[in-house]
């Protein structure tokens, strides 16, 4: 039996709990076969962290100390785990050691998840993403030093020490001196040892020049450059001594060969391991608490703090979004931040350059816009859609309840017209075969994003200028997005009770200060992104929405309601009208034109990206 | 055998278009200014609100916008019959001159000037090599904005007009803003045409001499266009509801932009030729305001054999300075009392032509509109009335500077250059 239960692991049925948090443990289990729930309590919440499967494991931090398990594991499915504690372990990897380095391995993995997830949390969080920035300058060097004592204390009083590895490793216990400023490995090489740090401080960076990114610190008593000796893949990211330090670099033959006879040494880094795991899970529970971590995580999309090359590309567009940007005060601070290396309005040039950042505007109505659109995007690294075209079609979009050949028809009449061939002829303004001087036009006036993947949206018809700069500071990581709910927050017109019958009124004459949806006069404010400054409600029209619908009603559409539903509802509860009453508002703006009523579900999905 | 030279982009104009020469044994078999922007406004506004068209129209361009919906006001107040006060006409104009100011500070300090000084980066060479003039032309346009933006609320696609009036009150400290403003212009414009005279290395350009053509302008005073021959001779004059008869519309398959004509003259005899040029010959133009004569540059202007098409630009500096007159003047005729929008019933029909002189030309907006909704709306857009002319002077400048089959270096930068002298603006031409 207890051989069964060694080679097979104990079986738990569907329900049964592994442990809760709180209790005292100091085994880890590796999941054989079903699955198992991981959850904590926080705030008095009882929140799922995880589900783990086949191959996963869980609770290794008790290996390295006993002490109180962080989260509550139950059963999902009849499940059979292997356990371990440390003198198990040590007697599995002398016997097998396979078992060490697929722990390693899976641990590593592991850790390049939990990393990826708070990539994406931070990305799509604004919240979470203010807190991380928030960090950057006030993390006090002391505290950084007391972060790396910490790590290196944990390890006071284990078996194994410093000199225990110089020593197995055939290294000299001096390890090896690097200068300040010296590097050790570059992005790029190929990998094959870690390195312990002896003394002083290594910064791992991503980039170099102007675009380097410092991702963290590895001081006394860690470890870097260990993903190199486990997956075989190029060096990640760069090692630079920060200054003077020691270092015991072990290579991967090295660490192969010796993991049989003292597999205590893979400990040592697996405990290195687990420490850095548990940060960054814990940041992934509560990311708010744990912000220094989360932007350990984070690295800029563009990592320049000034002389960001910019494309302004401007598809069929009536180039006001670009006119907003040649104000003196706006192109000032622009041209701090950015290199600005293709606009054929303001700069001759010959073929679309490669770029940080293209911002588009204008919609694709001919093929050539689409050409341009497509090298655009080739050669950019963050593509923006730039102004309520690009982003929804706009104006122009009101086209496309037309076919290609009424629109034709209607402004440059029948398209055979024999007597203007003779008239064009005599001037020597000839007539050009239809096949070799092709002015092509697409079938309908398209925006952006169905042709290409847009990184960001401003939408605003012209979109906010500032904007613009307030972009690519977020994208140096300089600064971080505001928040501007909605147009309402920035119009000067207070909703004030009234009993309407109707919403059919028009703003012509309406009292200054009130709002527009108080008196009957259907305004789509309350539901459309602000930034703008209401200009438009302020100065006596309705709001049409070309800054696109706010996080609430984007969140209905991601969900399946139409932007005609989510009017509507708005509406209705805003004006204390049934819907009878309001429905046939829909009819009317059709007719003054207004433009969002074709947005798809899926730019819901968008949230995180708009501006 | 032949040579084909495919210029690919115009640069430093606004829109999109390419130049295509062909040249064979010494000789241009074919010059063309191939526009390819086109959104189909006349088809999409069918259907659409009246009160709601001068705002949908607006978005033809972000350079003359506002002259676009006043052009829009006026036609659906005329279809409806209704008159705005001589205070909302006078503050309409006010915000079309400062958009000219605006849009003609950007045609000449950043699309023109920079060839006289070899800047193929335009402004921003002009902010390194001449950082006052740069300065200048900030300062220019800033302040031509700030006008629209006052009246309109925002300068690109204005919020504040309306059908009859305006849908927001204005403060005195506003207007007085506004006379500072032009203040302001008038000055700068003085000192930069004073002084620009250094730098301002211009090639003549002259007029394709072989072809007639008609200088076009709307008399606003008058109530009428009026076309003249190149010795500046009025030859014809005709209303806003006889323009249909008049001005007629070839297409080629080359070009998203139509070539308008006289249509009394046939083409290519009827070719029109729009924009600040042809304002001198109305009167109470530039040549008739006693303070531009100090100016010696006007001297260049007063004889109409002498004209070439590179006086455009100068008309465009003088202009400046003009219009910061004009608004001074309009200004002291506003009464504030007379500007709010009436409150109107919008279910009527009937047609109406509204004409402005924007910035680059005449524009006209022609609407039909049935219970309180348009019908159908023409639209001849300033630069779409130069497109024969532009084709006819890239034709003109190849012939001078070809070179066995191909052009001369100093060809290649006429040829960009003379198109940027109309200050094309090619969205509104294609509309």
């Amino acid at each position: 039996m207890e051989n069964s239960a060694d080679l097979f692991g104990a079986r738990y049925e569907s329900g049964a709990v592994i442990f809760r948090q709180g209790e005292m443990g100091d085994t880890m289990f590796i999941i054989q076969s079903g699955a198992v729930e991981v959850s904590q309590t926080q705030d008095e919440q009882q929140k799922v962290v995880s589900i783990l499967q086949k191959g996963d494991f869980f609770g290794e931090m008790a290996l390295f100390q006993e002490e109180c398990r962080t989260a509550t594991v139950i059963a999902v499915r009849p499940t059979r785990l292997l356990a371990l504690n440390r003198a198990a372990l040590l007697e599995k990897m002398r016997r097998d050691p396979g078992v060490a380095f697929h722990f390693l391995k899976r641990l590593i993995l592991k850790i390049q998840n939990v990393d990826r997830q708070l990539k994406q949390l931070v990305a799509e969080d604004d919240e979470i993403l203010s807190a991380a920035m928030s960090t950057v300058e006030t993390i006090p060097p002391e505290a950084v030093a007391a972060d790396h004592q910490a790590g290196s204390n944990s390890r006071a009083g284990e078996e194994i020490s410093i000199q225990d590895l110089a020593e197995v490793w055939g290294v000299g216990q001096e390890g090896e001196w690097f200068e300040a400023g010296q590097v050790i490995f570059h992005e790029g090489d190929p990998g094959d040892a870690l390195y312990i740090v002896l003394s002083g401080e290594i910064e791992i960076s991503q980039g170099s020049g102007e675009e380097k990114f410092i991702q963290r610190k590895a001081g006394s008593g860690e470890i870097f450059g260990e993903w190199a000796l486990i997956t075989e893949t190029p060096r990640y990211s760069s090692a630079t001594a920060s200054e003077r330090s020691q270092l015991l670099k072990i290579s991967r033959a090295a660490f192969l060969g010796q993991m049989q006879v003292r597999p205590e040494l893979a400990f040592y880094i697996i405990q290195d391991l687990c420490q850095r795991l548990r940060q960054v899970s814990q940041a992934l529970v509560n990311p708010l608490a744990a912000a220094e971590v989360v932007r350990r995580s984070w690295q800029p999309l563009i990592k320049k703090r000034a002389a960001v090359s910019l494309s302004v590309i401007s598809l069929s567009t009536c180039a006001g979004c670009a006119a907003v940007l040649l104000d003196d005060e706006v192109l000032r601070k622009l041209l701090e931040l950015v290199d600005l290396r293709y606009c054929p309005m303001l700069m001759d040039a010959d073929e679309i350059p490669e770029a940080d950042v293209a911002i588009v505007e204008g919609v694709v109505r001919l093929k050539d816009d689409l050409v341009k659109l497509e090298e655009a995007r080739r050669k950019s690294k963050i593509l923006v859609s730039w102004g309520t075209c690009s982003a929804f079609g706009g104006i122009p979009a009101l086209a496309n309840r037309y076919e290609l050949e009424e629109l034709i028809n209607e402004t440059y009449g029948q398209s055979s017209d024999l007597f203007a061939q003779y008239l064009s002829g005599q001037a020597g303004v000839g007539q050009g075969t239809y096949q070799e001087h092709e002015v092509a036009l697409m079938r309908k006036a398209y925006k952006i994003d169905d042709f290409v993947k847009v990184d960001y949206y401003v939408p605003g018809c012209p979109p906010p200028a500032g904007q613009l700069l307030q972009l690519v500071g977020e994208l140096t990581g300089q600064a971080f997005s505001e928040a501007k709910p909605v147009v309402c927050g920035q119009c000067s017109r207070k909703p004030v009770k009234a009993a309407l019958t109707a919403l059919d009124g028009s703003p012509v004459g309406a009292a200054e200060g009130v709002c527009f949806n108080s008196l009957g006069v259907p305004c789509l404010g309350f539901m459309v992104k602000g930034g703008c400054g209401a200009v438009c409600p302020r100065a006596g029209l309705t709001c049409w929405g070309c800054r696109g619908p706010a996080r609430p009603a984007l969140q209905k559409i991601a969900q399946g309601d139409s932007f005609e539903e989510v009017v509507i509802d708005g509406l209705m509860k805003r004006c204390q009208l049934e819907e009878e009453k309001v429905s046939p508002i829909i009819k009317r703006m059709n007719r003054s034109g207004h433009t969002l009523f074709n947005i798809e579900p899926s730019f819901g999905n968008r949230l995180s990206r708009i501006r | 055998m032949s040579h084909k030279i495919l210029i690919q982009k115009a640069t430093r104009i606004e829109g999109n278009a390419d130049i295509h020469l062909e040249i064979e044994a010494g000789q241009v078999k074919a010059a063309r200014f191939m526009v390819q922007d086109f959104r189909g406004f006349e088809k999409l506004v069918q259907g659409k609100q009246a009160d709601s068209a001068p705002h949908i129209v607006s978005r033809i361009c972000g350079l003359c916008s506002s002259a676009h919906q006043v052009a829009g006001f006026q036609a659906v107040e005329e279809a409806l019959g209704i008159t705005a006060s001589p205070s909302v006409e006078k503050l309409r104009a006010v915000a079309i001159l400062g958009e000219w100011i605006a849009s003609h500070a950007l045609s000449f300090f950043f699309l023109t000037l920079p060839d006289s000084i070899q800047a193929s980066r335009g402004i921003f060479d002009l902010m390194q090599l001449h950082p006052e003039i740069a300065g200048d032309a900030f300062l220019l346009r800033r302040s031509g904005n700030r006008i629209v933006e006052i009246i309109g609320k925002r300068s690109v696609h204005a919020v504040a007009f309306g059908i009859g009036g305006f849908h927001v009150s204005y403060s005195a400290e506003e207007m007085d803003e506004i006379c500072a403003l032009a203040a302001t212009i008038q000055e700068t414009s003085k000192k930069l045409l004073e002084g620009l005279g250094p730098i301002w290395k211009k090639d003549p350009l002259p007029f394709p001499v072989e072809q007639a053509f008609n200088f076009l302008t709307y008399d606003e005073q008058a109530g009428l266009f009026k076309a003249f021959d190149r010795a500046g001779n009025q030859t014809e004059a005709f209303s806003r509801e006889n323009f249909s008869e008049h001005v007629a519309e070839l297409r080629v398959d080359w070009s998203l932009a139509k070539f308008p004509y006289l249509a009394g003259r046939g083409f290519p005899d009827g070719m029109l030729l729009v924009g600040p040029l042809s304002r001198l010959f109305r009167s109470g133009g530039l040549l008739d305001d006693p303070a531009l004569s100090a100016f010696p540059l006007l001297e260049q202007l007063r004889d109409p054999s002498a004209l070439r098409l590179d006086h455009l630009d100068l008309c465009r500096l003088l202009e400046i300075h003009w219009a910061a007159r004009r608004i001074l003047g309009y200004m002291a005729g506003i009464e504030l009392s007379e500007l709010a929008a009436p409150s109107l019933d919008m279910d009527k029909s009937g047609q109406g032509v509204g004409v402005v002189e924007a910035p680059r030309g005449v524009l006209v907006h022609e609407y039909v509109i049935n219970r309180g909704t348009v019908e159908k709306m023409r639209l001849l857009v300033a630069t779409q009335f130069n497109n024969a002319y532009i084709n006819l002077t890239l034709r003109d400048v190849a012939e001078r500077h070809v070179d066995g089959d191909h052009l001369s270096k100093a060809g290649e930068a006429m040829i960009g250059h003379c198109v940027r002298v109309f200050d094309p603006c090619l969205t509104c031409a294609t509309h």
